[in-house]
Order: structure tokens, then sequence, then C-alpha cells
């Protein structure tokens, strides 16, 4: 298993001008755009691989943040201790007070990069007395980090700059790196800054340093310059010059021994050090650039072998394979993505709406200037077809829909900013410019590509279940994080372009490290959406309605038997099959009226006043979408109260008669006398009772902002609508990951820790929803086969932390879905209504239905689709997985392989989409 | 077992609870709850209503099909009248058939499990319907209405009305058509100032009662509508009136009259009590002549017919009278006896029947007629006496007493006679029986209440 080691280099940048006390907790001074520089500890106690370490040090961080400065922090990870390397840094009395972290970016090749071959490089580049080396891996754009360790300056500098210039490629290429870009923070140990020992330095110099200044008054610069001088005593301000730009002066020092420049740095003497009362009095800020003389070397030796990324669309030189798969190509996006908004007709927008294309234009800008960047093509590849899309919805928004459009245009660009903000975040420093966006995402770029790739996989998965002939269907999603709590997912562009579907995922933050969660919670999410062949939706519809229907009723009888106390006699006769009837009809008018809402006559006469074009969308929106849940669970609700009002006769009737029946017995019981009286009496009760209807009706089919919790039609078929899709989305990811019943219940057990729910609770809504899946994917019944399930629901050595959970799904099991189950009586609340066996088997019967179409499909019978379908889910698998591998290393390589197969397929479908773009096109 | 439709078990009891008042309600009148047949001819009377709020569980539609109708159409108007008011009264009750489904219900558990004492539905929602007063009188009030006849507090005075102490005897008759006027007929001046002396009216009573007795038996008197008021026109004819078929209110007596339409007799009032000739009959003619036959069939006695309309014709008797049957050897000693004691007047038996006229002006005097049963009358004016073996009715009078005495006294006294002379034998067969007709128009037959038992038995 190894040592697994996850170290946090934390970059501090203050702010202008900077706070005045100095930076007791930073360990380095960094020079050039960043001021300082922290090593943490290993987050990863006892080597113990855990990601979510890393979001609880984030926080830490984040709390402790003054508002003076930003920091970043880069994450290396190692499948072996560093304790030793680092405490060689920490020590006072250290003999490598110089630090440089080198971002190194490129291509890697797995094998090589291990950590014995590492380990080896790292040797033959230490050089005892001189340097110390020690690399990591990253999850951010850079593929590994170096830190090197130096006794002076130019030992560390010198190297990289050889990187550069290609000329200790080899040990690069021994580690497996291809490198195309780096960048390197250098700095000095604070404690050999603050001490004597920087005299030791006395005989090395400087060879050259610009000192860039922004000036607090005009000609402040000056004073400056002096204090400098009488520090270097010698003429070492060889030149002042000024500036346009960030800055206002540069001062270039040359030939300046190093103990007389570090001296500049010191806290509170040095004025180049913003504690410093000069500093504060002279200056706003300053950025020190280090020059260092080279060695002459011939730059043309550059490796006839490098590859050269690029591409238009047309095939360029093939590059040599790597870890034995041609690796992807550079994709040049933001020329498709141009094209492809640039050959649309904009005459189909109308002059309001045209300004969406600068939005568009100005997003692909941004894209393509970090297009060139030496940056993995994931990065952005994922948001080509999502835009794809976009464009295709475009052209069809009719009249009607345009302020949808646009308003749903606005949250997508805005989405793709945070994609894009995100990608580029490790890489905004090196845009050397000054950037005031707010910084909320710190999560590493290839563990959101990594997420980003497993949407992929579990949508395309899904897709593919189902018949042969193709769905139809395109979906998209753009992830990106976002502040929240939970994953959210948004449809956007909703009913706009049928077949088409584009959702916006919002990743939180705070779960991103634990990446089981985010693995179980994202394929429970694209599960909501994708798998029209598993979802059944025509026959989720029937049970919905039958559900409806028989909550309906039991929302009358509860809520009559409550407001008929002490009169139970007047109601005598109104028994279970009254009920049972009363269910049955309430579910043929709710089916028939789905039915009529797709005849036009019908909808002219229901939606009087719409004009033709408005009709027209209506009969397309209940013909269309009639089985998608947002427009069910709208008519569902709508029919409920159009049933009550109309056919409140056929429904009541023999409630009422049978009321007025009852009075008249009991007035002849009660000796009333004349027929009149008693004919009098028995209206009044039956006026009564049809009024006691009205309410309770009233009751039932409105919204009231008091009563969250409260009974009513509309809230009871919210919650249907929820359990039916979450239900159903949990099944999707148990099947497809084929999860344990542990697994499932840790997922639960999580989801109550985000959500802050107090131990020992646990929510009704939640045990309803868990108990279905769990008697669901525990069902069996002799002669029927449906696959994968969890053999007891019970298992005895369940794990302790989870036995709360677990007692609650068995209590619910053997309290309303056994034999000897009862029902919940009082009914005052919505989730009430589904503590009933009836309605708990129909939503177990859909679910049941679920699982074995999931089956069935799998097990099909083209052979070569059910094999392509086992890849696909095992490559799922083996994803989530992954999140439990204890080698750090390793789970990041495995990473990476999935990552690159992302973007080959990737590639694949950009390609034939825009080949079959082009042909649109010229046809 | 055929599952029975809704309302046929509701009919069926129905109708057999009208049969207990309405006893003449023929044996294939039926009430059905259902679409009638095609052919009209077996409708007596429909509803109007073809369509029912259905509030029953297993209801399937919104509305049920059925009409309320009855079964029979041979029938004549006034049971289709009835019928009628029947069928209305119904259609307004059950306004949902649920109602009668529950009631079925009641019904059923009543038989089945003979819980007498819940009658609830059933009193509720039938209650003045299988009351015979208030179905009655509410079919007075209609026909009275529809033929557009004055109302009953009218009619009722004017029979009650006597002229010089004698009581009414004659017909109005209402044409439907207010033009017709008789070539015949004997009529009033039409003129303005007589009008309202000629006038239908309660403040017309004595003039009324005046011109009635113009009329008087043989005749009738014609009223016409105008202006919305009815007048006496003039004295007309029965025969005269027959080409126009008229409604008419014959007074027969004394807080006695009859509604008729076509000769067919829809209504009739005596003594306050309103029949409806149709479907209840007389009560009293049903009893007497079933009695009458009874007595002569335990007597083995032919010639009912015969006697049966010897009574008839004594019924038109104004003030009542009464007549003995005897065996014939009884008949002839008490004759003699009888009239032996100057206590009747024996006559040369002669047919009854075939003097008819002169019978009833006979009969007019006080005493009874004694007659054998093939219709000859032996004696007439007979006082008849016998010491009292039974006891009396206080609630008849006089007469209806002592003839039940003397039928019990003299057979029983000739046989006492002949077993002390050692002649039984040949009174064992000696029989004899009465029929008291009252003023009122009630016949009584009365026989020894030793055959009288045997009867009931």
């Amino acid at each position: 298993m190894g040592y697994n080691v996850c170290r946090p280099i934390t970059l501090h940048n203050d702010f202008l001008p900077p706070a005045e006390a100095p930076h007791e907790d930073r360990q380095y001074l960094l020079f050039g755009y960043n001021d300082g520089l922290i090593i943490g500890e290993n987050l990863f106690s006892d080597g113990m691989c855990s990601m979510e370490e890393i979001w609880n040090y984030d926080i830490k961080q984040v709390e402790a943040l003054r508002g003076t400065y930003t920091e970043q922090t880069i994450y290396g990870f190692r499948a072996q201790d560093d304790t030793k390397f680092w405490e060689e840094a920490k020590r006072e009395e250290t003999e490598y007070p110089f630090i440089f972290v080198v971002l190194l970016q490129g291509r890697m090749e797995e094998t090589k990069t291990e950590l014995y071959n590492r380990c080896r490089v790292e040797q033959e580049l230490s050089d005892e007395g001189k340097r110390r080396v020690i690399t990591y891996l990253t999850l951010d754009n850079s593929g590994m980090v170096m830190v090197l360790l130096c006794r002076y300056y130019e030992d560390g500098s010198e190297l990289v700059d050889r990187f550069h210039r290609g000329r200790e490629e080899d040990y690069l290429k021994e580690m497996g790196l291809e490198m195309t870009y780096s960048f390197t923070f250098a700095g000095v140990q604070k404690k050999f800054l603050g001490s004597e020992r920087i005299y030791s330095l006395a005989d090395r110099m400087l060879s050259c340093a610009y000192i860039y200044a922004i000036e607090r008054y005009p000609g402040s610069i000056h004073k400056v310059q002096d204090n400098i001088k009488a520090v270097l005593k010698s003429g070492a301000i060889t030149k002042k010059e000024s500036v346009l730009g960030c800055n206002d002066e540069v001062m270039v020092m040359e030939n300046v021994p190093w103990s007389e420049f570090l001296k500049l740095f010191r806290d509170e003497t040095g004025v180049l050090n913003h504690s410093c009362p000069q500093y504060r009095q002279q200056l706003i800020g300053i950025t020190t650039i280090i020059c260092q003389k080279q060695e002459e070397t011939d730059d043309s030796r550059l490796s006839a072998d490098k590859a050269v990324m690029e591409t238009d669309g047309a095939d360029k030189k093939d590059v040599a394979p790597i870890n034995g798969c041609t690796p992807p190509r550079k994709i040049r996006l933001s020329e498709a993505m141009r094209k492809r908004i640039q050959e649309r007709d904009d005459s189909d927008f109308q002059p309001e709406a045209s300004y969406l294309n600068r939005y568009l234009f100005q997003v692909i800008n941004a894209l393509q200037k970090f297009e060139d960047a030496p940056l993995a093509d994931y990065v952005f590849c994922s948001m080509f077809l999502p835009i794809d899309m976009l464009l295709n919805i475009a052209e069809n928004v009719g009249e009607h829909t345009r302020q949808d459009f646009i308003r749903n245009f606005h949250k997508f660009v805005k989405g793709l900013h945070l994609c894009v903000q995100n990608a580029i975040r490790s890489d905004r420093q090196f845009t050397q410019s000054l950037d005031f966006d707010i910084r909320i995402y710190n999560t590493p770029v290839r563990l959101n590509a990594f997420y980003n790739a497993f949407i992929y996989f579990m949508k395309n998965f899904l897709d593919k279940l189902g018949p042969n002939t193709p769905s139809g269907h395109r979906y998209e999603f753009l992830a990106s994080l976002g502040v929240t709590d939970t994953i959210q997912v948004e449809e956007l562009f909703r009913n706009m372009y049928k077949g088409n579907r584009l959702f916006l995922v919002s990743i939180p933050e705070n779960q991103a490290y634990d990446m089981q969660l985010m693995l179980l919670t994202l394929s429970h999410e694209v599960g909501h959406f994708v798998g029209q062949a598993i979802r059944n939706r025509e026959y989720r519809e029937k049970c919905a309605i039958k559900i409806t229907a028989k909550a309906t009723a039991l929302c009358f009888q509860r809520k009559l038997e409550a407001v008929s106390e002490g009169e139970e006699q007047i109601l005598n006769g109104v028994n279970e099959e009254y009920w049972k009837r009363f269910e049955d009809r309430f579910n043929e008018y709710l089916t028939q009226e789905t039915e009529k809402l797709k005849q036009p006559e019908y909808l002219k006469e229901k939606f009087r006043g719409r004009s033709e074009e408005e009709l027209r969308q209506l009969k397309e929106l209940y013909t269309d979408y009639q089985y998608y849940t947002h427009v069910m669970s709208d008519i569902l609700k709508d029919s409920v109260s159009d049933i009550l009002i109309h056919n409140k006769e056929e429904l009541f009737g023999y409630l009422q008669e049978t009321v007025y029946l009852n009075s008249i017995k009991l007035q002849n019981k009660n000796n009333a006398k004349g027929t009149k009286s008693a004919e009098n009496a028995a209206r009044e009760a039956r006026d009564n009772i049809m009024d006691k209807i009205a309410k309770i009706s009233k009751e039932i089919t409105g919204y009231s902002v008091w009563g969250n919790g409260e009974l009513s039609i509309n809230t009871v078929v919210d919650e249907m609508i929820l359990l039916f899709k979450e239900c159903e989305a949990d099944l999707m990811g148990i099947l497809t990951l084929e999860l344990s019943y542990e697994d499932y219940l840790r997922a639960i057990q999580r989801s109550l820790v985000e959500q802050g729910i107090p131990k020992g609770d646990f929510p009704a809504k939640l045990n309803i929803r868990s108990g279905l899946v769990a008697y669901t994917l525990s069902y069996q019944e002799e002669g029927e086969d449906f696959g994968y399930g969890w053999r007891d629901d019970a298992p005895k050595d369940i794990d302790k932390s989870l036995s709360q959970i677990n007692i609650c799904i068995i209590n619910f099991r053997n309290d309303y879905l056994s034999d000897a189950g009862t029902e919940k009586q009082s009914c005052m609340e919505k989730l009430d209504v589904f503590l009933n066996k009836e309605i708990l088997y129909m939503l177990l019967g859909y679910l049941l239905g679920c699982r074995r179409s999931f089956y069935c499909h799998m097990k099909q019978e083209d052979t070569a689709k059910a094999v392509e379908l086992q890849d696909m889910q095992e490559r799922l698998q083996k994803m989530f997985r992954l999140c439990l591998e204890p080698n750090v290393e390793k789970l990041i390589w495995n990473m990476q392989g999935h990552i690159e197969e992302y973007q080959r397929l990737l590639w694949d479908e950009i390609r034939i989409t825009a080949e079959r773009r082009t042909e649109e096109c010229q046809g | 077992m055929n599952k029975k439709e809704i309302g046929e078990e509701f009919c069926a009891y129905f109708m057999e609870r009208m049969r207990e008042y309405f006893t003449r309600i023929p044996e294939g009148i039926a009430l059905r709850f259902s679409n009638p047949p095609e052919f009209k001819s077996q409708i007596l009377v429909r509803g109007v209503e073809e369509a029912w709020p259905d509030a029953r569980l297993e209801a399937k539609i919104k509305k049920y099909s059925a009409v309320w109708w009855v079964e029979g159409g041979e029938e004549y108007a006034a049971m289709r009248k009835f019928f009628s008011i029947v069928i209305q009264e119904l259609e307004a009750r059950f306004l949902n058939l649920l109602y009668l489904q529950e009631l079925e219900k009641e019904l059923r558990k009543r038989i089945e499990k003979g819980h007498e004492d819940d009658r609830t539905l059933e009193d509720f929602f039938l209650g003045d319907l299988l009351n015979k007063e208030w179905l009655t009188t509410r079919y007075v009030k209609q026909v009275l209405r529809e033929k557009g006849l004055p109302p009953l507090e009218l009619l009722v005075q004017l029979s009650a009305q006597k002229y010089e102490k004698r009581t009414v005897k004659t017909r109005i008759y209402f044409p439907g058509n207010s033009l017709w006027k008789s070539d015949f007929m004997v009529a009033f001046e039409d003129k303005k100032e007589n009008r309202a002396e000629r006038q239908i009216a309660t403040s017309n009573l004595r003039n009324l009662r005046k011109m009635m007795e113009m009329s008087g038996d043989g005749q009738g008197l014609l009223a016409q509508k105008q202006e919305g008021r009815y007048y006496i026109e003039g004295v007309v004819s029965p025969m005269e009136m027959e080409k126009v078929s008229p409604v008419e209110v014959e007074f027969t007596g004394r807080l006695s009259w009859v509604v008729r339409e076509d000769g067919v007799a829809l209504l009739q009032c005596r003594e306050g009590e309103k029949q409806i000739p149709a479907v209840e009959g007389d009560e009293n003619e049903e009893k007497w002549r079933k009695e009458l036959k009874n007595v002569m069939d335990s007597l083995h006695l032919e010639n009912v017919e015969k006697v049966t309309s010897i009574l008839e014709v004594l019924r038109k008797q104004d003030h009542g009278t009464s007549i003995i049957f005897m065996e014939e050897k009884l008949l002839k000693e008490e004759v003699k006896r009888l009239s032996g004691y100057r206590r009747a007047y024996a006559m040369k038996p002669f047919p009854m029947l075939e003097n008819e006229e002169k019978i009833v002006g006979i009969s007019a005097i006080d005493g009874a007629l004694l007659a054998d049963v093939d219709g000859k009358c032996y004696c007439v004016g007979t006082i008849l006496d016998g010491k009292l073996v039974i006891e009396g009715n206080s609630s008849r009078g006089a007469r209806f007493n002592s003839l039940t005495n003397y039928v019990n006294w003299v057979v029983e006294w000739y046989k006492e006679q002949a077993q002390k002379a050692g002649k039984a034998k040949e009174w064992e067969s000696a029989w004899c029986f009465v029929a008291v007709m009252s003023e009122d128009g009630t016949v009584d037959i009365q026989a020894p209440e030793g055959l009288m038992r045997k009867m009931i038995e």
C-alpha cells in the first residue's frame, strides 16, 4: 500500500497595500508575483489516503483569511513519506534556505512516473550540500510539482533554466514527463532571512534584479531608492525608470551581494518588506524579478520528435503513442465553435436577442486564450457539445419561448463562465495580471475532469440501455463548481427542442473531495434524466394517476372522519367500499383528463383567450412531454382541482345522500316529530356534509405559505413525483455501480451529515425512500430473475455506525410493507399518505419494473451490444472502486487514464458532430 | 337466481300494500320502474321523468334511465288517473336511486329478519302514499281541478241541502265545450241580471238547490262556463247529454254524490267518505254481495243473482227497507201467523222483479217484506216479533236489531215447537235470512249466528 502523503503548498498574495504586521506564519518569502509560501503538514494522517481532508484543510485556510491577502494551495501527492525532506526545510539552521516550487506541465507516462523512477531521478538531481529535490503528483493542470531546496539561489535557478531550455529534459523524460510548460515560485526561508546567517551569502552575487514599484504618492520612489542605496552601499541601483501599466517605477540592481539584497526584505527593517514603516510610507506594492545569468548554449537543440499538438479539425502529424494508446489530439475548439455560431443564420434571432451572440463570442475568445496554453484538452472539450446543443435549441426557438430562452441562456453562459473560471484557476496567476475576482473554488482541475468523465460515461451507458433504434434524445451536461451544499442539476431550455436536453450541474465544493459520495451522487443525478428505457414513463404515469386517486380518497376520508368526530352515525355506510369506488372513479377521471389535454378542441375550451400559437404549444407540451415529471405534476394538480369541481356529484353523491338517509333514520330514532322536520334536518345534514367536503376540497387543492408540511394534493403530488424520481435515480446508481446495501447506507449517512441533520434523526421522507429502494433490491420471486440485487436487506454484520439507519429501514418494512403491517391513520401531513400499503406497493411495482427493465436490457439478445454495455458498466464500476484505492499515486494515475479515455471519446463525438454540421450547411 | 333490478322489489311491495286498501285493483295491474315497452297498449300510465340521479355505489353512469309506469292497458280513466297521481308522487319522492335501493334493503331486512319495527324509510318516503285517506283526497282534489268542477266543499254542501225537507237527487252536467247548447234543453233566459242567481257558488246554495229540484231525479241541469265561472243554463235530459259525454255530478242522496265521465264513476262521496270506485269499489257493496252469496251457498240455495237484483231494486227506497227470505214451509207458516195477528199484509205471491216500480212503493211502508228466494213476495208491512235471543247492537237502529233478533229466533222457535210435538224432522231444513237496507244505502245481510259462524269458519 505504501505511505500516502498530501502536502499542501500554499502561496500567498497580499492585497495592495499590504497589511502592516509582518507575516509570522509564512515560512518563505517569495520573489515575484506571490509574496509568501507555507508548507503544510501531511493531510493524510497515518499515511491513509483520504481526500476529504483536503476540504477540511481548505475550510481552515479560508477561515484564517483576514482580508489582507489571497492564497492558493497546490496539493502535492506522493506515495512515500516526505517528512524528512521537510524537516530539513523547517530547520532554523537549515543548509538549504532557498526554495523553488516548479509546476511542470506536459504529457506524462504512467509507468515512468512511478515513484521508484522518480526517486531515482530525484536522487540524481539532488546534490548534497547544494540542492535537494522532491517531486509530487497533482490534481491540477500541472502533471507534476518539483520542489527544490537549495543552498544558494543559483543552485535552483540554473536547474530550472536548464529545464526551460531543454537541457535537462532527459531527466524529466526519465520521470515520464514530456514537459511543455513550467512555472516556478522562488523564495527564501524567513527564519534565514531574519538571522545573521544571511551574511554567509556575502560572497554570492546577485547578477540582476528588477524591482517594480507602485508609489504611494508621486515621487515617493526616490526615498525608497535612497533607502536602498543606504543599505546596499555600493552603487547597486544601476538605473531607475518609469513604467506604465500595473507599476509606476522599476529599479534595476546589478551585481549585488545576496546578503545585502536579502536585507532589503527583512521584517520591519527591510525597505522592500511591507512591515517596514518606510515601505508603508512610500510604497503601495512591489514586485521583485530576479534574473539569472545563463550559460551559453545551443538553443536550437530542441527535440526533433517533440509532438506538435495542433488541430483545426484536420489530421496532422501523428504523435507517438504513450501508454500503448494514441494520445488524444489537441483540439482547436474555439475555431469549431466560432464556425458553428457564424454558420447559423442570424435572422432567426430578433434584433433584441442578437446580443446573445456577443456573450458566446466573449466566452469563446476567453477559451482561445487558454487553448494554446499548455493545458489539457479535457478542461475545455467538455464545453463544446453543450454549446453545440445550445445553438441547436436557439435555431428552434419560437416567438413565445424567446423570453424563456433568453433567461436560460444567461444561466448557461454563467455556468460556462464558472467552468472556465475553475478550469483556469490554477493558471490565473500565470497571467501576471491583477485579478480582483472573488476566488471561491479551489477544487483541482483533474478531479473536476474525472467527475466530468464519469458523468459522460454514465450518460452514455444509461442512454445506450434500451431498444436498438436510437432514442433520438441527446443529453449534454455542463458541470461546474457552485456555491451549493449538494449537487444541483438544473435543466435549461426545458421543452424548447424535443429530444435535446441540456443540464447545468453545480458541484458542491464541500463534497468534491469525497470522491465516493460524489460518484454515487452523480450516478444518481444523471440517472434522473437519462435512461428512458428503464424509466418506463408510461407505466409511471399510470402509477402516478392511481396514487393520486388513492391519495385524494385517503385525504378526504381521513379529514372527513376528523371533522365528523362525534357524528360517526351520520357517516354510517360511508365505508371502505365507498372510498374504493371513489378512488376508482377518480382514477378514471384523471386518466380521461390526461387524454383530453391532447385534443385541440378541449384545449381551446379550457384555455380560452389563448392565441392559436399558444394553443399549439400547449398541445405539443401535453402530447410530447406528458410523461415528463414536471408536466405530469402540473397536469395532475390541475386535474384534481377540475375534477373536484366538475365531477362533484358523481364522486360525493353517495356520501351526501347516505348522510341524508342516515339523518332521517336518526331522526326516527330520536322520535323527531313529523316527516317535515325530519326532512329539514336531513337536508341540513346533507348541506353540512357538502360544506365540509367543499372546505376539505379547498384545503387539499390549495397552497399555503404556512403549511408546507400540511396535507394537500399539491404537496402529495410533489412528494410522489419526488419519490418516483429519487428512488428510480437511486436504483440507477445502485444497479449501474452494483453497490452493496452497506454502500447505500453509507451514502445515506454521509448525506445526512452533509445536510446537517442531527445524529439519531432519520427524516421520514428519507426513510420512505430508502425503505422502498431496499425492498426493491432485496425482492425475489420464484421463477423470476431481476438481475443484481441484495440478498438480504438486513445483513448480520453491518457496520455499527450504520445500524441506526438499517433499523429504521427494517422497521419501515415491517410496519408498512409486510402483511402484518398497518397504515398511518391520522393522515394529516403530506407524508402520512405514503404510509399506506397500497400506495407503497404501487411505488414498489414501478420500481421493480425499472429493476427488471435494467436487467433485461443488460441481457439483451444483441450480443455485441450486450458486451458493449457490460464494458461501459465495468468502466463505471472501476471508476467508483478507484475511490477506495489506498495508494494515492495509483489513484491519480488511474484517474488520468479514465480522463484520457473520456477525452478520446469526446473528440470522436465532436468530430462527428462537426462533420454533420458541415454537411448540413453545405446541403 | 337472477339479481333483481332496482325497484323491482319495491314495486311488488307497493302494489301489495295498495291492494290492501284498494281492493278492486285488478291483478293485471303492476307498477314498474324500468324502460317501458314499445307497445303503448301495455302501458296504463307512465311518468314524465326518464333519467334519475344515481348515487348508488355500483352506478356506472351519472343518470339511470328508467320510467315509473303502470302495466295494464285496458283500464278506464279513473284507474289511469289514480295511478298517474301515484306515479307523480313516486317521481317527487324518489329523487335519487339510492333512496329506492335503501328502501328495498329495509324491506328485505324486514322480510328476512322480521324486523317489523324498522319502517323508518318506508314511513318517510311512502308515508302518505300508503295512507288511503290522503291518497283518496289527493285524487279527489285533482279530479275536481282537472275537470273544472266546483270545489269539494261546495259539492258536499249542495248534497246536504234539503228543499222542503227533501234530499237532493239529480245531476249537474259540465260539458267540456262551453258553447254547446242542447236544442231540447229547457233553458234559462241568459241575461246578465239573472246570472248571479244561476252561478254555481257557495253564496248561491239555496238557488242552486232550488234549480236542482227543478230537474229532479230523472233530468239534470246543464252548467256552462263563462268568464271563469259556472252558471246553470237549463234543464236537460240524460239522453240528450249522452251525445256530448260531459262530466256529470250525480247527487244520489243526502251527502251522497258521484262524479262520472263517459258513464264511468271517477269518484264517489258518501257521508263524507270519499271513494274511488275504479280501485276500491264500495266496501259495503262488496261485503253484502259476498255475504249474500256465502249465506245462500251455505244454505245450498241458487238464485243468488235474482236475490241480488231484488235487493238492488229495494235499495231505491228512500227511507230504507228490509226483506226476509225464508224456506217455503216456514214462510207460509209465518205469513199465516203474523197476518193472523194483523201484524202483516198477506199478499198473493207476486214476482218482485216483474213489479219493480210497485215494489218500491210497497216497500215504502213500515215493516219488512217476506219472500222466497225465487223472488216472490208473500207478505208486506210485516211487524216482527220474537223473544230476545241475542245481544243487541246499540250502534244500529231498531230495525236492524229487531230483524237480526228475529232471524235468530224464528227458526229455533219452530224447531222447539216441532220437537215438543214430536215433529222435529219436519223443520230440520227450515232456514231464513234477512237483508236490511238502510236509508244511507248500505245493505246488511244477517243470518242466524250459527250459520254466520259457520261461514266465517
